[in-house]
């Protein structure tokens, strides 16, 4: 009897849990009980009688179009080994490792980025730019910021892509693992939350303080303002892609409901978004700034930027984990 | 053995008439066919299943659990007017293939 379970639930296995697909296998699983038992029944030996109920069971192809599973079916064959991935406990740890590395690497090129235009802006003598006169060397450093960042996003990048391959395939875990890593995203949601609240009212904190020297702004406080400012941005948006991006990776871990490939791709979104979101705030700022002359205002490119980008993290955050708990009720 | 591919368009037909005079259940209806078919022809489990399902969609037999005599629950399916309609068009359409095909075959002797 074992034999004939196994043979349909490995049938079964790659297919989404909806009623349709579950009713579909206890039907099945029930045919298949009531004749391997009349065999036995009539005397015909276990083995012979598994292979006659195995023989007899068919294809669910058959049943593709009925159950709503074509899309699914034709993925499975199409990856010849199916949708799905072994993968074991130290695989598993090893790609928690590559992911928090990738981690360090995106939020360290953000922080440095950021850091960069803070000591532009506070090296920046009384209203900066006035007369068209920034400081050459704090602008060289800037830039030198800037490429250290286009380096360490590319070598988080790597990491981040290292997995891609099983972007789409489900990862099977052996059920304790599973079951472990379920219960340690369990026991991380309450830092997970406090580090998105603590991120995002950093971000907030920091645009409030130009705002209180703000009939200072135009003087050299008024700079040191901003770039505190822009330091303490860079503290909550580390905070922000850290907190992100540990969620995704275990997100991928214990997302074994979750089939549909758009929602998995929503994985790691944190990580992939934050090294092009920063330079391309980098270059409106410094574009603005240079072209516009506008280096008087051009910093509140940061705080919009800032606040902009919490925005985006929660809004990932609150979107893509969970939607698999809804869908899987249906 | 008669291939499965030629029965095709009339597995739905089978399935009715299994269900004609009482409900019955998965492996009952697979068992009646087997008999009447004399091992001429071997329904797949899939290919009762998903013929089953569409039947009750479309609302020719409705489901319900039931209780089998060795105690054990089945879902069991039952027959609906519409179903027995949808039977006799089968039965009629099969008569006029019969008759179609039947004004093709020479008697070879």
């Amino acid at each position: 009897m074992d034999a004939i379970t196994s043979y349909i639930d490995h049938m079964f296995r790659s297919l989404p849990p909806t009623t349709e697909v579950s009713r579909a296998r206890s039907e099945l699983l029930q045919m298949s009980e009531d004749r391997y038992r009349e065999l036995l029944a009539e005397g015909v030996s276990e083995n012979e009688a598994v292979g006659r109920v195995i023989t007899q069971f068919g294809n669910l192809d058959e049943l593709a179009d009925d159950l709503g599973i074509r899309r699914e079916l034709d993925r499975a064959g199409s990856e010849g080994e199916g949708a799905s991935v072994e993968f074991s406990h130290e695989e598993a740890e090893h790609f928690l490792d590559v992911r928090r590395r990738g981690a360090w690497f995106i939020s360290a090129g953000v922080f440095v980025i950021l850091l960069g235009i803070s000591q532009l802006v506070f090296f920046a003598e009384g209203t900066a730019g006035v007369d068209g006169n920034t400081e050459t060397v704090p602008l060289a450093l800037l830039f030198v910021c800037i490429a250290g960042a286009v380096a360490l996003f590319i070598v988080g990048g790597v990491s981040l892509s290292r997995y891609d391959r099983l972007e789409h395939k489900e990862l099977r875990l052996e059920p304790q693992v599973a079951t472990a890593y379920r219960a340690q995203r369990e026991r991380e949601q309450g830092t997970f939350v406090a580090l998105l609240a603590g991120g995002v009212a950093l971000i907030i904190l920091a645009v409030a303080i130009p705002a209180i020297f703000v009939d200072a702004t135009s003087g050299p406080a008024g700079n040191r303002a901003v770039a505190l400012m822009l330091v303490i941005i860079a503290i909550g948006v580390t905070i922000l892609i850290q907190a992100g991006m540990r969620r995704g990776a275990l997100d991928r871990l214990t997302a074994e409901g979750d089939y549909a490939p758009e929602k998995r791709r929503s994985n790691s979104i944190t990580g992939r978004v934050a090294g092009p979101y920063w330079m391309l705030a980098a270059a409106v700022f410094l574009g603005w700034s240079f072209i516009g002359d506008a280096w008087d205002r051009s910093w509140m490119v940061w705080p919009i930027a800032g606040i902009l980008f919490g925005a985006v993290v929660v809004t990932i955050e609150s979107f893509s984990p969970d939607k698999r708990k809804v869908d899987g009720g249906r | 053995m008669i291939s499965a591919d030629f029965i095709r368009g009339y597995v739905d037909l089978l399935v009715l008439e299994s269900l004609l005079d009482e409900p019955s259940y998965g492996y009952a209806i697979s068992k009646r066919i087997e008999q009447l078919a004399q091992g001429q022809y071997e329904m797949k489990e899939t290919t009762l299943y998903s013929a089953v399902r569409r039947l009750e969609k479309s609302g020719a037999v409705t489901s319900f659990q039931g209780t089998h005599t060795q105690g054990r629950a089945r879902t069991y399916y039952r027959l609906t007017d519409a179903g027995r309609r949808f039977y006799d068009e089968k039965c009629e359409e099969w008569r006029q293939t019969v008759a179609l095909v039947g004004r093709f075959v020479r008697d070879s002797r």
